[in-house]
């Protein structure tokens, strides 16, 4: 959540409304990729979620044995050909846990980054900065209340108090065809999750874009094309934020790092993805004795390192995007 | 005690957790076994703060949650407290019942009137003020009083005659219980029970001071005044509990050593135990291996020694569908018992056969378990009323906040494997786990039990007769209640643990519950620590113990 | 400074409908919990009648919004209730001893954050354009990318195991060698992030019109840049206040688990873990006052500090 702040904290200082000459998804691109460590970081998270998306035909691809396949007898192998990461201690391969913690990690990020980083915080701060009156205080109220608390505490109060009652909400839906499956698999616990850090992770964007759509709506052209007749929808959408999406995809970039973070910290705490779905954080609360690293150190390292790249590649990215997009604090 | 207790046992054998500090309820010294999972502290003032002192025991511990010994369920508070308080008679540390402040006592023929004669020498640790019989009738009226809130009189005073209705707010006293004079009590009981005695070994019925607790009727616990061979010198949350002897002790053997500090404040035990920084330290299944391995010099400060706690699998056989045994007896089939032992838990406990716990007053093991047998569970499940198609299955379990561990983990794989059957898991907050357990709330769930008091009653009776407070099963089966009445006025102990056996075969092949593992207390313990050992059960052990250096 | 305390007074006022829905969400969160007080009060275990009773006692058959007024009642009088966990412990000498330790925890990484972040964000600012900026970049970024989990067991094992430098983990007090590693932890938590934002604003500064016209005007350079960036660092330092704050509380709870430390944020988890009601309303309630106080004391530092800002 660090990152998220700073990133923040970044772009508020960035006042100078954006000009039109902020180029677009292909210029954005291009900028990116000219640089080594943006595309490195780039090319990284691609990969992790490559395979998190196809966790299950890779896993099947390679041979490997689920993530949930015990196999007592192999407990805390080391890594061989047959179990390149070698076995937990329920005998269960790594690589193919190492794989299914990418999805979950794939998973959180992507829904709760969406929702909360895209669809609530901009969109909320893109009306509250055009309506004005009682809806954008309303609205910075809101805010205030989420952001006065400390951010692991709502996080923990959340998932302490509304998990268990979203739990058994979710259970209702086990019979229904379709769904029930894929809930019993472990995103019953990712719903709760994604709730809880959607809760928080709105406030930032939300202030963010607030305080620009103030700046942009002051322009000429919107006026001009409110005065035009444009409804408020059609200026949001084809004035208001193509001016600010820059800002948008720094704030979703961030969040996507914000959020897989969160995740290792609640499911460390016990709080967050259930057994035997695996996920970074529970794979490093497992094998996280400081004297296990002497016997079993892949154990730790391996999920450590997917993890750690994982949140530095969003870090760099992030760092980049912001280079690209705000150059006055540009490296070069 | 209660399943809370013995929740530890378990948490602490399978030793779940990797942060202790997580834990809502730790390990304790006896209790070991806690590891990675529940012991560890560190201890702030007497290791880098300052020298040790002459005399020092050190050990990690936990915050006692109360030190009302009306009110503790829990083993961390009970370790205190047995060293604080005392009662009529105690346990010691080979599980004999003792004389503490009654001298003697002698018994009607009917089994009804127990007389204890009280010695006359014996004072409150604090206050110094002389404990006579009115003492003992005040501490367990309080006790009993409904305005205490005492989750444990009903169990170990409702024998007296007239308790339960104080309990149940119909008395103002409790009439079976009467001062002769100064030392002289007499207790009379509703029925020739022959585990009695043992229960006023338990905390409910030790002597507090009137005088002190009316005084401060909320804050009389920072400095208990009891008559226990220690008293309280420092309790200072999350941090310290310091005892120091006390030198009016009445018994033998009287304390010996200067200080005893707990540590609360967390950390690695074993780090701290193998940088002297603690004399005494549980051991987990993550370091079980490396102690047990005899080039190791740890290995020389090692003992390993059962307790008295089983850890179970319990059905609630009135909801389905666990209301056929067939499906029970399947569901323990499945489970691959020494396979966990050996893989998971590494041989830190034994699997579980019988109900009772090797050490326990009739255990006998010629009680066998149902064994796995992952073809015959099948057939059971087919042979059932649901022919194979179950409902959700949902195992509930204690502590929210945990990781789950483990051996829950490998038992939903056998029974998926086994049976074909995916059972979800939920975790539920202590205190509404316990209270829905009892209203029969949950389907399945796992948990422990430590004996009270070692009798076989302690086990069997309270759990399995029909109309038991704490039958959480709801198990009810004439034959058993019929035998399990017949064992409470045996006064024959070869005739009563027969019958309790027979008792137990029953309910192994019933099903209520799936024995899993026997209780174990791996622990390191310097050898300049003399005359510890662990018990099984929590006595006041101190006493036995001195430090030489 | 003119308008400064209507500005407060304002503030304070705007605060005041803040509070009341943090604790009126964090009452109502507790209630709505599985798990009933009286149960964690009691640990479940006495009759059905009893556990009535005591209901009755403590007003919880009121409803919802009656306790809770009751509660502020009794809040705003400096009673923060008992705790539920351990019976006739009073909160706040549950919870002002534990936030001393995690204060003590976190104290000289705050200063060490900020030693060590402001001279490198300086640097890494005036080296723009050069290898070194990117690089030093790119160390922060990685530095704040390892999750305190990660580093807990690596330093332990390298520190305590290994080498065996340092005896032990746990609390022995501010002045004993086991809180050297929660201090390595915490410290390279934040100063990542302070060099990061130093560095920002000191390009920023570097920008703004006023400092090319100190140039044009024949300034030094040196002199320029010191006491704009002094004056972006003091910024950057009462904004990073306000962070430790939360620190105090929640910051260092995975140091607090890691390292066996009985801090302010260990109690926070186990006490909405255990249902400790009158705990986590008391922790929530203390943390968004001061957190709201602070907020504001910024602002007006802010405006000390920069005279462009006014009151908004």
């Amino acid at each position: 959540m660090a990152t998220q702040l700073a990133l923040e904290q970044e772009g508020s200082q960035s006042t100078a409304p954006p000009g039109r000459s902020v180029s677009p998804g292909r210029l954005l691109w291009r900028a990116l990729w000219r640089r080594r460590i943006a595309r490195a970081a780039l090319i990284y998270i691609l990969f992790f979620y490559a395979v998190g998306i196809l966790a299950y035909p890779i896993t099947r691809a390679l041979g490997l044995p689920g993530y949930k396949t015990q196999n007592l007898d192999l407990s805390r192998a080391d890594p061989s050909w047959e179990h390149p990461f070698g076995t937990d201690r329920l005998g269960r391969d790594q690589l193919s846990r190492v794989i299914y913690a990418a999805r979950t990690t794939v998973v959180i990020t992507f829904i709760t980054a969406l929702t909360g980083g895209l669809l609530i915080g901009p969109g909320l701060g893109l009306l509250a900065g055009y309506r004005g009156g009682w809806f954008d205080s309303l609205i910075n109220r809101l805010g205030e209340v989420v952001s006065s608390v400390p951010e692991l505490l709502i996080v923990i109060l959340l998932a302490a108090t509304i998990g268990p009652r979203l739990n058994d909400k979710i259970a209702e839906w086990y019979g229904v065809p379709g769904v029930g499956p894929l809930l019993k698999e472990g995103y019953a616990s990712l719903f709760v999750i994604y709730v809880v850090l959607t809760f928080t992770s709105w406030v930032g964007g939300m202030r963010l874009i607030r305080a620009l759509t103030l700046a942009v709506r002051a322009t000429d052209y919107v006026l001009a094309a409110r005065a035009a007749g444009a409804g408020t929808w059609r200026v949001l959408l084809r004035h208001i934020l193509p001016n600010i999406s820059y800002i948008i995809v720094l704030g979703v970039t961030a969040s996507f790092g914000a959020v897989a973070l969160a995740e290792i910290g609640l499911s460390f705490l016990g709080l967050g993805v259930r057994p035997p779905t695996p996920s970074f954080g529970t794979m490093i609360l497992e094998n996280f004795r400081a004297r296990d690293l002497d016997q079993y150190p892949h154990l730790f390292f391996v999920p450590a390192f997917f993890a750690v790249a994982l949140l530095l590649s969003f870090n760099l990215l992030g760092d980049a995007l912001n280079d690209v997009l705000n150059p006055r604090t540009r490296h070069r | 005690m209660n399943e809370k207790k013995l929740l530890i046992g378990l948490g602490a054998v399978v030793g779940v957790l990797v942060l202790a500090v997580i834990g809502v309820t730790a390990v304790v010294i006896a209790r070991g076994g806690g590891g990675g999972s529940g012991s560890n502290a560190s201890d702030p003032k007497s290791s880098a703060a300052g020298p040790r002192v002459q005399g020092e025991l050190r050990l990690p511990g936990d915050d006692p949650l109360t030190l009302d010994p009306a009110l503790v369920t829990d083993v961390s508070s009970a370790t205190y407290i047995v060293e604080l308080f005392g009662g009529l008679v105690m346990l010691d540390k080979d599980l004999k019942i003792q004389p503490d402040i009654a001298k003697e006592w002698t018994i009607s023929p009917d089994g009804l009137k127990y007389t204890f004669k009280l010695r006359d020498d014996v004072t409150f640790s604090q206050s110094g003020r002389r404990v006579t019989a009115t003492d003992f009738k005040y501490s367990m009226e309080r006790a009993a009083n409904p305005q205490t809130d005492s989750p444990t009189a009903d169990t170990y005073l409702g024998d007296i005659v007239g308790a339960k209705d104080m309990i149940r707010n119909r008395a103002k006293e409790i009439s079976g219980i009467k001062v002769i004079d100064d030392t002289t009590l007499e207790i009379t009981i509703d029925a020739p029970k022959p585990y009695f005695l043992a229960k006023l070994t338990y905390p409910t019925a030790f002597v507090v001071n009137k005088d002190q607790i009316d005084k401060d009727r909320r804050n009389w616990t920072r400095k208990p005044d009891g008559t226990g061979p220690f008293k309280l010198s420092e309790w200072k949350i999350g941090e310290r509990v310091v005892l120091v002897p006390n030198e009016k002790y009445h018994a033998d053997p009287k304390p010996n050593l200067k200080r005893v500090t707990y540590n609360l404040a967390g950390g690695s035990v074993l780090t701290q135990y193998e940088n002297g920084e603690i004399d005494l330290a549980g051991v987990g299944v993550n370091d079980i291996d490396r102690i047990r391995d005899k080039s190791e010099k740890l290995n020389k400060e090692f003992i390993e020694k059962p307790e008295l706690t089983t850890s179970y699998l319990a059905f609630n056989t009135r909801q389905p569908p666990f209301d056929d045994p067939k499906v029970r007896q399947a569901f323990g089939m499945a489970i691959d018992k020494q396979r966990i032992v050996d893989v998971v838990l590494k041989k830190i406990v034994p699997p579980a056969e019988g109900i009772l716990p090797p050490g326990m007053p009739s255990y006998n093991t010629a009680i066998k378990g149902l064994g796995f047998d992952p073809a015959r569970a099948k057939q059971l499940l087919q042979e059932s009323k649901y022919q194979g198609r179950l409902p959700r299955v949902v195992l509930t379990l204690s502590g929210q906040g945990q990781n789950v561990g483990p051996t829950v983990e490998a038992m939903l794989e056998m029974w998926k494997a086994n049976l074909g059957v995916e059972v979800e898991v939920e975790q539920v907050e202590t205190a509404t786990f316990f209270q829905d357990v009892n209203r029969g709330k949950y389907q399945m769930w796992e948990l422990g039990w430590a004996a009270d008091y070692p009798d076989p009653e302690n086990f069997l009776d309270i759990h399995f007769f029909s109309e038991s407070r704490q039958n959480s099963t709801q198990y009810n089966n004439p034959e058993v209640d019929k035998l399990l009445l017949q064992a409470r006025t045996e006064r024959d102990n070869e005739k009563r643990f027969q019958i309790y056996n027979q008792v137990e075969r029953i309910l192994v092949q019933d099903a209520a519950w799936v024995p899993l593992f026997y209780g174990s207390a791996p622990l390191l313990v310097k050898p300049y620590v003399k005359g510890f050992q662990t018990t099984g059960l929590v006595v006041p052990i101190l006493r036995y113990v001195s430090v030489e250096k | 400074m003119s308008g400064a305390l209507p500005f407060i007074i304002r503030r304070l006022l705007a605060a005041i409908p803040v509070l009341f829905l943090v604790s009126a969400a964090t009452f109502a969160l507790g209630r709505f919990a599985p798990g009933d007080p009286v149960t964690v009060r009691t640990g479940g275990k006495v009759s059905p009648e009893r556990v009535e009773a005591i209901r009755e006692s403590l007003g919880l058959n009121d409803p919802v919004p009656v306790q809770y007024l009751r509660y502020m009642g009794k809040f705003l009088r400096g009673d923060f209730g008992e705790s539920y966990r351990r019976q006739g412990r009073e909160v706040s000498e549950i919870i002002f001893p534990k936030m001393w330790v995690s204060a003590q925890l976190n104290v000289i990484p705050f200063f060490l954050a900020y030693l060590i972040g402001v001279p490198l964000g300086i640097y890494s600012a005036l080296k723009r354009g050069s290898w070194q900026d990117p690089a030093i970049t790119s160390i922060l970024l990685f530095l704040s990318a390892v999750p305190t989990v990660v580093w807990i067991p690596m330093l332990v094992y390298v520190f305590v195991l290994r080498l065996d430098l340092i005896p032990t983990v746990g609390w022995n007090g501010i002045f004993s060698t086991s809180i050297i590693l929660p201090i390595f932890v915490l410290t390279i938590g934040s100063f990542a992030g302070v060099a990061r934002v130093v560095r920002i604003s000191m390009i920023q500064v570097m920008g703004e019109d006023f400092i090319r016209t100190a140039h044009a005007k024949g300034l030094r350079s040196s002199t320029v840049v010191s006491r704009h960036i002094l004056r972006n660092s003091l910024l950057v330092l009462a904004n990073g206040i306000i962070a430790s704050l939360f620190s105090l509380y929640a910051g260092s709870l995975f140091v607090e688990l890691g390292f066996g430390i009985p801090g302010i944020g260990r109690e926070m988890f186990e006490a909405i873990s255990g249902r400790d009601y009158d705990l986590f309303m008391a922790l929530t309630m203390i943390g968004a006052i001061s957190f709201i106080l602070a907020n504001l004391v910024l602002d007006i530092i802010y405006t000390i500090i920069d005279p462009r800002i006014r009151y908004a």
